[in-house]
């Protein structure tokens, strides 16, 4: 148990709004007349004046209130332990080594069970199985269902809370991704103010041995499978957003009217200033030059290392490996137990109070009951 | 003017006679002979010669007017005269909380009628007096129903006072009751003054009885909680928690009776209890009833 909001436990407080209700009537002591008095006065004793009314109705009322401060504090309480066994199943293994008619769930976003379709969207496997292990209470055995071959792990380790069985069976990973090998292919459309840069490009791809497709901004655009610089002004053609956003790659000008977006440099000098920035269009990616393509703008062009910086930002930063041997993949002890996801225990209370609401209706209101508070 | 006596207690009053113990048979005659006529003081009726009459009682006056013989009758004065004496202290204002407007002082209103229907029935004189500080109602002895009805007049008229009367003020009773009557004195006998002059009026050989007036909380003390206890009298007041002191002050009010009841067996009072939830005529038909016809009830 605990609560988020403590201090909202002030509002408890209001108990006495009941106990002052409950008191009240009683305050007025009834005098009577009594001419026997003088066989009464050898022991005045003092009266406890604090008398309450209704003690059952009083008692609901203090606990509702109790409840709606508690209620305001927002209580959360961690479950109890499960000890009840976790099986989850990386997609891709094979589902008959599953013993049969057991609960078992996907390691998938919010773990479906096993009835669910498999999930066929590649998963970030590792992360998943981390956040299984700091999900599940203290103490509950997990056993994981992998592949041979486990797809969509990280560089971290594996490094778990818990001692995992860790059970590998046939199967290759969901879905199978291919590994795309990527020969470099360029296309570089000049307009007639950039005529003077496209001998330093055109000698970056001599130096990449690569056949560029040289044009100007008029020739037709290449397939998506080459990297096109576009060295003009003005706005960006319709044909070449359109072409970008479907996939391609786009090294643009500096005298481009830039594009919205958030821009990460891809490439900078010395002194941390970019030279090439970056940024997402629709599925491609567009790049541009910061500075125009001179010299004396860009003294890194007459550089030795220019086409490496160049074709280094053009094929971006290489994507991870992401596939391993399961056997080579076992989970390690000694990671940070997590604690237990607490819940919110408001509902809960709620429903306490609406029926303690009720129950208080019924005392106060039934026929039963005397004239007072 | 709301009928005193309750239409039970009248029928039982019937049969029931107020006895005197010490002015029987003192004057030669018998108990309660109101309506025998003959010679006396007090002028009761004329009425036509029959023959056999003494010659001396023939009223010659009368004969000359008339020219018919009549004979003066007087009545002759009962023996006894019934006294009912009522403390008209503030305490005797208490009512129980079970019927708020039947007071202590109702109760000897009433039962003070009874008293004097009962007297008038056996034609003996009676008289009333009211006793506190406040000063004194009188009603001088006599008989018949002018007599009752000036009683309950008086009664209706009664008023309480504070405390009981200051020995100074006691004076009329010394000098109107004889020394045969009978004193009736409905007190709640919390006075000192009321029982010293019980004890006074018995000592000089007055015949005296005492009935207590007492409420139905004082025999049960049934209080539940907190109250705020005030004297009548004295204004004193007591904040306590009734449970609390029931025991207690049903011990002490019981030796405080028991003791009164020594006092005034002492010096051969007779005296009984009346219980504001019972009916009046109880504590007279204990004090006057045969044994049988005591605990009826």
């Amino acid at each position: 148990m605990g609560l988020l909001a403590p201090l909202a436990l002030l509002a408890i407080a209001a108990i006495i709004v009941p106990l002052a209700i409950h008191i009240a009537r009683r305050s007025e002591i009834q005098t009577i007349n009594f001419a026997a008095l003088r066989w009464l006065r050898q022991r005045p004793k003092p009266r406890s004046r604090l008398r309450f009314d209704e003690w059952p109705l009083l008692l609901v009322r203090i606990a509702l209130i109790a409840l709606i401060a508690l209620l305001l504090a927002r209580p959360v309480w961690t479950m109890a332990e499960r000890p009840a066994a976790y099986i989850a199943v990386v997609p891709g293994a094979d589902l008959r080594a599953l013993p049969p008619r057991v609960e078992a769930h996907w390691v998938a976003p919010l773990f479906p069970t096993i009835d669910q379709p498999q999930p066929d969207e590649p998963l970030p496997i590792a992360s998943l199985i981390r956040q299984l292990d700091a999900q599940l209470p203290i103490g509950t055995p997990l056993t994981l269902i992998v592949p041979r071959r486990l797809a969509g792990v990280d560089g971290g380790l594996m490094q778990l809370s818990r001692k995992v069985e860790w059970r590998i069976v046939d199967g290759a990973p969901r879905p199978e991704t291919p590994i795309k090998a990527r020969p470099m292919a360029l296309a570089i459309r000049t307009g007639e103010t950039h005529r003077s840069s496209l001998r330093y490009l055109s000698g970056a791809a001599t130096a990449w041995q690569v056949k560029a497709d040289a044009g100007n901004v008029d020739s037709p655009l290449p397939d998506s499978s080459r990297m096109l610089i576009w060295m003009d002004r003005g706005t960006i053609p319709d044909r070449l957003a359109r072409w970008v956003s479907e996939g391609g790659t786009a090294l643009l000008a500096s005298d481009m009217i830039k594009v919205d977006g958030p821009y990460a440099p891809s490439w900078v000098d010395e002194d941390g200033m970019p030279l090439i920035e970056e940024a997402k269009y629709g599925k491609g990616r567009l790049l541009r030059f910061t500075r125009p393509l001179t010299a004396a703008a860009m003294p890194e062009l007459l550089e030795a290392d220019f086409p490496v910086h160049l074709m280094a930002t053009l094929r971006g930063a290489p994507s991870p490996p992401t596939q391993v041997m399961a056997a080579d993949y076992a989970p390690i002890t000694g990671g940070r137990s997590g604690e237990a996801a607490p819940e919110n225990a408001g509902p809960w209370i709620a429903l306490i109070i609406a029926a303690l609401f009720l129950l208080e209706r019924w005392m106060a209101t039934r026929r039963t009951r005397s004239i007072a508070p | 003017m709301a009928d005193l006596i309750p239409a039970d207690v009248r029928s039982r009053l019937r049969n029931l006679r107020i006895v005197t113990q010490r002015a029987v048979g003192s004057h030669g005659i018998g108990l309660h002979q109101s309506h025998s006529r003959g010679a006396g003081l007090e002028f009761a009726q004329y009425r036509a010669y029959e023959p056999g009459d003494e010659l001396r009682q023939i009223d010659w006056k009368l004969y000359a007017r008339s020219d018919k013989f009549f004979v003066r009758e007087a009545e002759r004065e009962s023996p006894v005269a019934i006294w009912v004496l009522i403390d008209a202290s503030a305490s005797m204002a208490q009512a129980d909380a079970g019927q708020p407007d039947y007071r202590r002082i109702d109760a000897a209103k009433s039962m003070a009628a009874c008293i004097g229907q009962m007297a008038m029935q056996q034609g003996d004189r009676f008289g009333y007096m009211a006793i506190s500080d406040d000063g004194m109602a009188l009603l001088p002895p006599a008989t018949g129903l002018r007599q009752r009805d000036r009683l309950l007049i008086e009664l209706s008229q009664m008023r309480t006072g504070t405390g009981f009367a200051a020995e100074t003020q006691l004076g009329p009773v010394w000098e109107r009751i004889g020394a045969h009557d009978l004193i009736i004195l409905l007190s709640d006998c919390f006075d000192e003054g009321a029982i010293a002059l019980a004890e006074k009026l018995g000592s000089a050989g007055r015949e005296i009885v005492v009935v207590e007036m007492l409420t139905a909380a004082e025999r049960d003390f049934a209080f539940d909680g907190g109250y705020r206890f005030r004297d009548p009298e004295t204004g004193e007041e007591l904040l306590a928690d009734g449970a609390a002191l029931r025991t207690e002050f049903l011990a002490r009010f019981g030796a405080a009776r028991a003791e009164l009841h020594k006092r005034l067996d002492a010096i051969g009072i007779r005296h009984a209890a009346h219980l504001l939830d019972e009916p009046v005529d109880l504590p007279l038909r204990r004090l006057f009833g045969g044994h049988d016809a005591a605990e009826y009830a």
